[in-house]
């Protein structure tokens, strides 16, 4: 089974973090479901930032678009406010990501 | 004979470093007498201040917001001095008598380019192209941007605007933003992207200018951009 792609996946402001408030928001959830359906598919339960960055999610090397380490963390953050990650170190490199919130389960 | 010509060259010598002397001598005088003038010059000046700092003090005592005509007076005495004052100024008369004339006179001349160029134009593009017809008498950059913001109180077919950026631009007062925007959507979905250089190339317009023109566009949410190594590059918000 392979993994669908959503279609802002080939769209290259999507690697770029939008300045607009509402555009950013709408970005920013995109994100968040595409990295939990990715993790979901890849049966991943653990991620590193840096590690992250160089997976195909991060990284579109089709159309040469690479998300950089700052917005990875805002759209971490993002998903850690809806409570689907959690960090696993003090310094913010590595984490839990939970396709379901623990209350789900 | 011999004796003779030393004398002469003697004196010749002499004669000549007399000259070179009171030569030397007369600039002398000259300068300093030219620094002396310059230095009453200044003293002269700086009374002129003083008094005009003691007449601000007085009208700040009456407080009036309608533009008395005492105040305006006041204004163009400071201006001829090189005076600006704008803290006290500012709350007594709201411009200038000359600023007023001047902005009058900038809507006439301004109207024409104006149209030509899609109606916007850098300030300092608005600043060569005035400057360059007068020749003499040039406006300082402090005058044009003092004129340009009695624009709208003088209701004259013209805006001063500044940008986020900090970028002033004159406007016609016609000119519409939303159709500026929607223009700027069309282009760049017909293009699919595009940077700012190219957006210029496309419409004609300067590199600053479109660039305000798509940053504006991305503000009001109907672009987004896509910063690479390829450049800032905008495409319709598709999000």
């Amino acid at each position: 089974m392979s993994f669908e792609w959503p279609w802002q996946y080939n769209f290259p402001p999507f690697f770029t973090l939008q300045p607009n408030a509402d555009t950013r928001q709408k970005q920013l959830a995109a994100w968040c479901s595409l990295v939990l359906s990715y993790c979901r598919h890849q049966k991943l339960f653990t991620l590193d930032v840096l590690e992250a960055q160089e997976s195909p999610v991060f990284n579109n090397k089709k159309i040469e678009r690479k998300l950089s380490v700052e917005a990875i963390q805002v759209v971490f953050e993002e998903l850690r406010k809806k409570g689907n990650l959690e960090w696993l170190d003090k310094n913010k490199s590595r984490c839990l990501i939970m396709w379901r919130r623990p209350e789900e389960w | 004979v011999g004796t003779k010509a030393g004398r002469t060259r003697a004196v010749g010598i002499v004669g000549i470093e007399r000259k070179l002397e009171e030569k030397r001598k007369e600039t002398d005088k000259n300068i300093s007498e030219a620094f002396e003038d310059l230095s009453k010059l200044m003293e002269k000046a700086k009374e002129m201040v003083e008094v005009s700092k003691s007449i601000a003090n007085k009208i700040k005592d009456k407080q009036g917001d309608i533009t008395e005509d005492e105040t305006i007076r006041f204004k163009s005495y400071l201006l001829s001095m090189g005076i600006a004052n704008p803290v006290t100024r500012e709350t007594h008369g709201s411009g200038t008598q000359y600023h007023i004339q001047l902005a009058r006179q900038l809507g006439d001349i301004l109207q024409a380019p104006l149209e030509e160029r899609g109606g916007m134009m850098a300030l300092t593009e608005v600043y060569c192209l005035v400057n360059r017809a007068r020749g003499m008498e040039l406006l300082s950059p402090e005058d044009l941007v003092n004129a340009c913001k009695m624009f709208e109180s003088l209701k004259l077919p013209l805006r001063l605007r500044v940008f986020d950026s900090g970028v002033m631009v004159v406007q016609l007062q016609s000119h519409s933003e939303e159709e500026m925007i929607a223009s700027a959507l069309d282009n760049v979905s017909d293009k699919g992207s595009l940077t700012a250089e190219e957006f210029a190339k496309l419409l004609g317009l300067s590199v600053l200018l479109s660039k305000e023109r798509l940053l504006l566009a991305e503000k009001m949410g109907h672009l987004c951009r896509d910063d690479s190594v390829e450049g800032l590059r905008f495409y319709p918000n598709l999000f």
